[in-house]
């Protein structure tokens, strides 16, 4: 006779099961909840209402925050340098970091060190950057002015200028960020096999043609994460411009972000500032889908 | 063995991720207030001239020394002071001392604690009086000065250039364009900085009493009971315009910073500006040969007199649900005893609030030929709602930018006061 052997769960059986992986996700909930989540809800809570970020009352004021929101015709102009600051940076940062892939990505020392000098910029705060550059930018003792003195005579004044100097806040964010998409490139160039390029050259294909046939597919899903990543941090640019313009003159340079400070700590109104916060979520959230969604489609058609 | 390791890994790990987000969270302070135990008191203060904070510093650690079972923790943020104490106000946990910088009952008044029952309420000055106290004799705060401000002028400049001190916004306007035209153009004589707009709110501001408080006939009822005309604010936005389209403004007015202007005073390219009697120590760190000097105002026309802005400049006042009343008053107190109010005087420029205080500081002449010079109240804190500082400094930028004429500026000072007054 047989007898069945029942294997009974003990202790260290029930430990072993993958459903105990859930409890490590604990901590990580727990952050998310508190850091993320939670402010989340109170922000949506507070756009309803006309705080003005202190005082301990206030009272629900409806949909008004989003009313005036809307109507205010700095809003226009802050939405529009904010797409600038966004997909401005990420062309920039994308052109320049995958040149700067293709050119050094041969193991020499002079490229470990080019490398090197290209990506340092972005190890230092953005605020910094922005008040490095403020140096050159400055229209009295500015570098820039000291060079153009030398040649006209007369000095420029081009952060004052509205058209100007969004784009020159978006340059100096693509020159500090562009190392990173650089690295993202750079590992994914290492991940093309030789084969396909010896392969072509074999079948008399031009660097051109290698480029565009073989490199640019196989980096879809380098440029799918470079591309998102740079979104989503042009779209939420804050330090740089705060040092660089203030969002000034006026709200002219203003992101999102420093529009929604500057509601929320000058102008004290904190209901107005979260009903920005809640359009930058949808903003940023509605851009970055529709990028992955874009570039996921491309990557698996490779 | 490997499945232990990998357990105690995971364990240290779940364990270091709890306690990093557990830090974030703020420890409640649940020492006992008895006097026997050390205790720490925290301050705030918005002072950001080096010389003024070890001022500050020094009359903390005497007192430590006096007062062995107390300690002081000075904090001075710098600019950011106002928007830390704004988050502070919002989750309730003030600092125990803190500087209300000319807003104790506007805006902090709902967590300062009464203070009527000091020794040193008796010695406030007659100006500082109605400014800290309310209708109910609540006292908000120990004044550690009074605000005396005018316009700063490059003393040196205007001697060389043998100009008196104007006394109208005529002759102020004349002055900058005699030595704009006696340089060439290569002085620019005010200086405003778009980036720092609060410059530009400090000239609107002590400019707004000549205009609509000061003259015998003036706007300061139709303001208090909101009937007030805000076409009249026209005359604000046309006296920037005027300044910049004459070329008596500095050039880079949108993109300079305050810092900036130390070295010019120093070198010579500014000769008024509307700012904190701070300054003279730093252009005095550049060039000690230069001179500065303030003056109240200008009025607007010559049946007026000059007129300086005051009341609260830097204060000390005590959190109303701090653990620590007695000994926060004791500081207070020690504050207000007459050698430290002396050294504060001297090294902060400003008069003291308190009465038979008298030191020979860099301004002292100037207060003293001005004697009887009429300090208004600051215009934005009697007659305007909370909160309408940043529409004066963004829109005057905006002006100065060409982005609004002088009748939106007006049109939407008016919107905004109506909004504001409203809430």
């Amino acid at each position: 006779m047989s007898e069945k052997y029942i294997h009974k769960k003990t202790l260290k059986d029930k430990l072993n099961s993958p459903g105990m992986l859930n409890i490590l996700y604990v901590p990580v909930l727990i952050l998310f909840g508190t850091f993320l989540i939670y402010p989340f809800f109170k922000g949506i809570q507070v756009s309803f209402t006309n705080w003005d970020g202190y005082s301990q009352i206030f009272k629900y004021v409806g949909f008004q925050n989003y009313k005036q929101m809307f109507a205010d015709s700095d809003i226009v102009t802050v939405i529009y340098n904010t797409i600038v600051y966004g997909v401005g940076s990420t062309l920039f940062q994308n052109i320049f970091g995958l040149a700067f892939a293709l050119l050094l990505c041969r193991q020499t020392k002079l490229n470990a060190v080019g490398r090197t000098f290209v990506y340092l910029p972005a190890i230092i705060s953005p605020l910094i950057m922005g008040y490095i550059w403020y140096f050159i930018f400055q229209y009295d003792g500015g570098a820039l002015n000291d060079i153009i003195k030398l040649f006209s005579g007369s000095q420029t004044n081009l952060l004052a200028s509205t058209k100007a100097n969004v784009w020159i806040i978006t340059g100096i964010n693509s020159f500090q960020f562009v190392g990173v998409s650089m690295v993202i490139y750079l590992a994914g160039l290492q991940n093309i096999p030789h084969d396909y390029y010896e392969a072509a050259e074999i079948d008399g294909a031009s660097y051109w043609q290698r480029f565009l046939n073989i490199t640019v597919p196989m980096l879809a899903p380098s440029i799918t994460v470079a591309v998102v990543l740079n979104l989503i941090g042009g779209l939420k640019l804050f330090d740089v411009i705060w040092s660089l313009t203030n969002g000034g003159p006026g709200y002219s340079s203003c992101s999102l972000s420093t529009m929604m400070y500057q509601l929320y700590f000058a102008k004290q109104e904190a209901g107005l500032a979260a009903s920005l916060g809640i359009l930058m979520f949808v903003i940023i959230t509605i851009v970055s889908v529709i990028a992955l969604a874009g570039f996921r489609k491309r990557e698996i058609s490779q | 063995m490997k499945k232990g390791i990998r357990l105690i890994t995971a364990l240290t790990a779940a364990l270091m991720v709890t306690s990093s987000s557990l830090m974030g969270c703020s420890s409640s302070k649940s020492s006992s207030s008895s006097t026997s135990s050390p205790v720490t008191l925290s301050m705030y203060s918005n002072i950001t001239d080096v010389a003024f904070q070890n001022t500050i510093k020094e009359i903390a650690s005497n007192f430590e020394k006096e007062n062995t079972g107390i300690k002081l923790d000075i904090t001075f943020p710098g600019s950011e002071y106002e928007n830390i104490l704004k988050v502070k106000m919002a989750s309730n946990e003030m600092p125990d001392i803190f500087d209300t910088h000319g807003w104790a009952q506007l805006r902090y008044g709902n967590y300062l604690m009464d203070l009527k029952d000091s020794s040193w309420v008796s010695k406030l000055d007659s100006t500082i009086k109605p400014v800290v106290t309310d209708s109910k004799g609540k006292v908000y705060c120990l004044p550690l000065n009074e605000a005396k401000d005018g316009i700063i002028y490059n003393k040196t400049l205007l001697n060389k250039y043998g100009i008196a001190v104007p006394k109208t916004v005529d002759e102020l306007v004349a002055a900058a364009e005699k030595i704009s035209k006696a340089s060439n153009g290569q002085i620019k004589p005010f200086f405003l900085s778009g980036v720092d707009n609060w410059m530009v709110g400090q000239l609107v501001d002590v400019m707004a009493t000549p205009m609509l408080i000061s003259a015998k006939t003036n706007s300061a009822d139709a303001l208090l009971n909101k009937s007030f005309d805000w076409s009249k604010w026209n005359t604000m936005g046309d006296f920037l315009l005027k300044l910049k389209n004459e070329g008596l403004v500095n050039e880079d007015v949108l993109t300079a910073k305050s810092t900036d202007l130390p070295k010019r005073f120093a070198e010579g390219k500014t000769v008024f500006c509307a700012t904190m009697l701070s300054v003279a120590d730093d252009v005095k760190a550049i060039d000690s040969s230069v001179e500065l000097g303030v003056m109240p105002a200008p009025a607007f026309d010559s049946t007026d007199t000059p007129s300086f802005s005051g009341g609260e400049r830097q204060t000390l006042g005590v959190w109303k649900d701090t653990k620590y009343k007695e000994q926060c008053l004791k500081v207070l107190d020690y504050f207000a005893k007459q050698e430290n109010q002396e050294k504060i005087a001297t090294v902060g420029k400003y008069p003291s609030a308190l009465t038979g205080i008298s030191v020979a500081s860099t301004f002292q002449k100037d207060f003293d030929s001005n004697k009887d010079t009429r300090v208004f109240a600051y215009f934005d804190r009697v007659y305007l709602p909370n909160g309408m500082w940043d529409v004066i400094c963004k829109n005057g930028v905006k002006l100065l930018a060409g982005q609004i004429k002088s009748s939106d500026y007006s049109s939407v000072m008016k919107s905004e006061f109506t909004r504001l007054s409203t809430k």
